[in-house]
């Protein structure tokens, strides 16, 4: 386990150079963002509202910066990620809003799309040089839309033209939210072109790795050794598959950043209420305590992501157990 | 030092084809593009037309040359970026990979931190804070975009370096006595140079992924034209919903090509660096010569029904 | 217990040498498997190389025939291709290859397996020709535990057995090469270079086939284990009486186990006689000079001179022998005419040579012309 414990580490400093970041970035900015946020609100500032904007920079009180520091570590240490500037509610409880509907739906998308890419890739890896090779520039066309403007192509074509499904939104106006079946059918119904979207960018990236991965694998002894002894094909594919999945997992630290980066906008353009939404709405009203919460919320939840992968891992890969064991 | 001779498949032929055509575009888009691509001078929301290709924005604006006129940003953008973070890679993956010791522990903590960062979410972050007329010039945002995108290649980078820290000519040039940057960067790194184009070619795709996000939320002046600020303006002016598809659909096309293009030439440098990836034994002419009527598959080698009569100095080839 | 598994799987600890036996000596002159004339390509059209030229070879029930030659010289391929193992773009340009399998009844059937269709290949294989390779760890799937290995060979071939009885029947491979129950549950990087290999050499043993190929089974192995190892498989084969090709570079190891050894070079064979009479009394230069490139096991220490210069390019072979721009005897002849394996006097062995020519009208050199007996002298048991 002395790599979860390794892995678990690293994780935790990572988490602490978001949080610095936050901390230093808009003390290098030109200017004092409290003066230009407090410029920037239209309506009568109180004094409690500027202490609380003062607060979520860490910059409340007549301190030196190591004293600030400390104090905005504290401050996020009880959870408090400040107030957000135009929705006037504290961040953290807007966040909690949010961050399930942001979970549930890159989550969702990206179990599907881990799942269909690795299965399609060993299926092509097998098959290399037959007549399915042809589809390989059409994956990489996929892969290389932007999530966000081929959700919006969807939107357009699936959703307002053919009205095949439900557009805008997490779930229909006519259903209270709660624990009852009109609501969650509900809000299955409305997830269905986002995770299409979402899966439909991100399948090729996993199916292509896959392929190559596979393809290698073919190429080893003990494929060819299941093959000597006689094994059913499907036997055969799965010795090799079982081993080309892995580079997939150990990589998912960068794919699982770029599948979140890319479906936050998704949500953006279907009207999502998750965090992508949400942030877009911060960087348009340029309310930073919302911008940095939000930034944290979704490294943290990377970080989280991450560490599964990395257990998915040692699972399926003895070798990495017993070097752990030494 | 072996050099990148890309094998010639159509993959990597078509991929070349497509970033042949954008480079072009880049350099001679401005010039080619029929009217000020910011002049509101037209008629709002015209349909594709010989005049106006295609058609015109909400404010008049001639959308054919904001596409031509955006190639430039957009490219320059993402070169800049990938170049800056493959020198970055380059350094850091290198230096690591044959220091070792106390400076890889440190080096790789420090690209594994920066891996493990969602680097889009990042960039939104620093950019909200840059001031405006930062956010208009390429070349900061190129850079900043490099700040999150150099981790992955210093990763592979170090591991291939690593591979190479005992071969004989790193070994040979050490007892001359040559210095430890001499060694890196003009024995070590030439070596690499597969790998180090296919990190090009990985940040160079990821940079104008991340341009093309930041414009799109806004992030970037959004008076400087690339694809990106036109998918913004399309999309503030409910351009998807009204069914305006010559709006967003050519911008979205070009950044998808231009993927496309870099996607497909990388696997021409993937089949280089891994034999295992290229197409193995007989091409498809060959099986036909052969009369082979299927693709070789594992554990059933093909057998030749016209054995006899074949001579073993090529007359098949006839 | 010859071709057949025991179905009760009662430890058997005690060799049924009588059996056994018999089983052997009834079986001396019946063909396991007849290769004629059989070739194989790499690559088609100008980029052609003939890597296996038209060998004919057959290989006795229970007996251990040797394949030796540098890296290149097709042996390998031979064997792979021979299975329909070889990888493209390897193809098969000529020949049959007939296995004579044995099923449960004691009925032998004759199978081309260069005629075989996919389906028929994989009845064939592990029930009745298994592959033992030079690199155990890249051999076995590195995710699974050792006891998979042997499961899914037993739960694919032998499928009315239950889990406990294949469990059964796995320890007692195991025991068989040495190792004992707890190995099952290891994973391969986990063992020793020798564990793996004797592994690999219980799996191949666990439908009881009449064929084992061994690959350089002992290459990636030090000198000890290497032995050991040679000695365990003579025991095993007189044990279970399966016939062996094994395939090898270093000719040393095969005087100790093979009972014929065939030398190739550049894709044919060259020579081939009984194991102890090509060792003591080699005729094809190649093969002297083979032997003078490794040291033996035991027994008398030779100068190693090795063989100067390269085996040919295969895209552009030589017009004549293809040993000729290496060899120290090269006539005119050798040049020109390419010799074929023929019976020159010796009886029960061949080679291709012209020295052995009685037209050629040449002395045959002193080194390639001892009698078996000659060398068996100084250091042996």
């Amino acid at each position: 386990m002395r790599i979860v414990a390794r892995r678990l580490g690293l994780y935790l400093l990572t988490a602490w150079v978001a949080v610095t970041a936050n901390f230093i970035l808009p003390r290098l900015m030109p200017g004092n963002p409290v003066q230009t946020l407090i410029g920037k609100i239209t309506s009568q500032v109180t004094p409690a509202e500027i202490r609380a904007i003062r607060l979520s920079f860490g910059m409340g009180f007549k301190q030196g910066i190591i004293a600030q520091y400390f104090t905005y570590l504290g401050q996020l240490f009880h959870g408090n990620l400040g107030v957000s500037i135009t929705l006037g509610s504290p961040v953290s409880s807007i966040l909690r809003e949010s961050v399930p509907w942001t979970i549930g739906l890159i989550g969702i998308s990206t179990i599907i799309s881990f799942a269909l890419g690795t299965l399609a890739g060993a299926l092509l890896g097998w098959t290399r040089g037959s007549r399915f090779d042809s589809m390989i520039p059409t994956a990489t066309f996929f892969q290389a839309v932007p999530y966000f403007f081929l959700g919006t192509v969807m939107l357009l074509v699936f959703g307002s033209n053919l009205h095949w499904f439900p557009v805008l939104g997490a779930y229909s106006q006519s259903a209270t939210p709660g624990w009852n079946w009109t609501f969650i059918a509900s809000v299955l119904r409305y997830g269905e072109l986002p995770v299409i979207s979402i899966v439909l960018s991100s399948v090729a990236g996993w199916m292509l790795g896959m392929r190559n991965m596979m393809i290698t694998m073919i190429g080893e002894d003990f494929v060819l050794m299941a093959v000597a002894k006689g094994l059913p094909r499907r036997k055969v594919i799965a010795h090799a598959a079982r081993n080309a999945v892995l580079p997939s997992i150990a990589n998912l630290s960068l794919a699982i950043g770029l599948v979140v980066s890319g479906a936050l906008l998704v949500e953006l353009v279907f009207n999502y209420p998750g965090v992508g939404d949400l942030l877009l709405q911060a960087v348009l009203n340029e309310d930073y305590p919302l911008i940095q919460g939000i930034f944290l919320v979704i490294t943290l939840t990377v970080l989280a992501a991450n560490l599964i992968a990395d257990v998915v891992y040692l699972v399926l890969d003895p070798r990495t157990r017993s070097e752990a064991a030494v | 030092m072996r050099g990148l001779a890309l094998p010639r498949s159509p993959k990597v032929i078509l991929g070349l084809g497509i970033l042949g055509f954008f480079i072009v575009l880049t350099v001679v888009g401005p010039w080619l593009a029929p009217y000020n691509p910011s002049s509101t001078a037209f008629t709002a929301l015209l349909t594709p037309s010989s005049h106006h290709w295609l058609g015109t924005t909400s404010l008049g604006q001639d959308i054919f040359s904001q596409l031509l006129v955006g190639a430039r940003a957009t490219m320059v953008v993402a070169l800049v970026a990938g170049l800056v973070a493959t020198l970055l890679s380059m350094t850091i993956g290198i230096s690591a990979g044959y220091l070792g010791g106390v400076p890889d522990d440190g080096l790789t903590l420090l690209s594994n931190v920066f891996l493990a960062i969602p680097g889009v979410p990042l960039l939104i972050v620093i950019d909200s804070y840059l001031p405006v007329n930062s956010r208009s010039n390429e070349f900061v945002i190129g850079l900043i975009i490099s700040l999150t995108g150099w981790a992955w290649g210093a990763r592979v980078l170090r591991a291939q370096t690593m591979s190479l820290r005992n071969r004989d000519f790193v070994e040979a040039a050490r007892i001359i006595g040559e210095s430890r940057r001499r060694i890196m960067f003009s024995e070590i790194a030439p070596n690499l140079l597969p790998v180090l184009a296919s990190s090009l070619l990985f940040t160079v795709l990821y940079s104008i992924g991340a341009y093309v996000t930041l414009a799109y939320i806004g992030l970037t002046s959004t008076a400087t034209w690339n694809w990106g600020t036109m998918l913004y303006w399309a999309q503030a002016n409910n351009a998807p919903l009204s069914n305006e598809w010559y709006w967003f659909v050519p911008p979205g096309i070009c950044i998808a090509l231009v993927g496309t293009g870099l996607a497909l030439v990388n696997f021409g440098i993937d089949e280089f660096i891994n034999p295992r990836l290229r197409a193995a034994g007989l091409t498809a002419r060959q099986r036909r010569q052969l009369g082979l009527a299927r693709r070789p598959r594992l554990g059933v080698t093909p057998v030749l029904r016209t054995a006899s009569s074949r001579q073993p100095t090529g007359v098949v080839a006839k | 217990m010859s071709a057949t598994i025991p179905r009760e799987h009662e430890p058997t600890e005690v060799v049924d040498v009588a059996t056994s036996a018999v089983a052997t000596g009834v079986a001396r002159h019946e063909p396991v498997l007849e290769i004629e004339g059989f070739s194989v390509d790499y690559g088609a059209g100008a980029s052609m190389v003939r890597a296996v030229d038209e060998v004919t070879l057959r290989l006795d029930r229970s007996r251990v025939l040797g394949i030796a030659g540098e890296s290149g010289s097709g042996k390998s391929t031979l064997v792979y291709a021979m299975t329909r193992l070889l990888r493209a773009p390897g193809l098969i340009s000529g020949g049959r290859v007939l296995l004579h399998t044995t099923d449960d009844d004691g009925v032998v059937t004759p199978v081309n397996l260069v005629e075989a269709s996919e389906s028929e290949l994989r009845k064939v294989r592990w029930s009745h020709v298994s592959i033992v390779l030079q690199s155990a760890l890249s051999a076995l799937n590195p995710v699974l535990r050792i006891g998979r290995e042997f499961d899914e060979v037993l739960k694919t071939h032998r499928k009315d057995m239950t889990k406990a009885q294949r469990r059964a029947r796995a320890v007692e491979l195991l025991r068989l090469v040495g190792l004992t129950e707890d190995r099952l549950d290891r994973y391969p990087h986990e063992l020793s270079g020798g564990q793996r290999q004797r592994v690999m050499i219980a799996v191949a043993l666990a439908l009881d086939p009449e064929l084992v190929i061994m690959d350089e089974p002992t290459t990636a192995l030090d000198v000890v284990t290497q032995r050991e190892i040679i000695s365990e498989l003579a025991t095993l084969r007189a044990r279970f009486g399966f016939a062996m090709i094994f395939i090898t570079h270093d000719l040393s190891l095969l005087v100790e186990l093979a009972d014929e050894i065939a030398v190739m070079y550049a894709g044919s064979i060259v020579e081939r006689a009984g194991a102890r009479e090509l060792y003591e009394a080699p005729r094809h230069p190649y093969t002297l000079g083979l032997l003078h490139s490794f040291p033996p096991l035991h027994g008398e220490r030779r100068e190693l001179t090795g063989i100067p210069g390269s085996p040919p390019d295969l895209a552009d072979p030589p017009a004549g022998c293809r040993f000729a721009p290496r060899c120290t005897f090269a006539m005119a002849r050798c040049l020109t005419e390419r010799p074929t394996l023929r019976e020159f006097g010796d009886e029960g062995r061949s080679v291709a040579c012209w020295l052995f020519d009685p037209a050629s009208a040449s002395r045959v050199p002193v080194e390639l012309s001892l009698a078996p007996s000659a060398r068996q002298t100084v250091g042996e048991p």
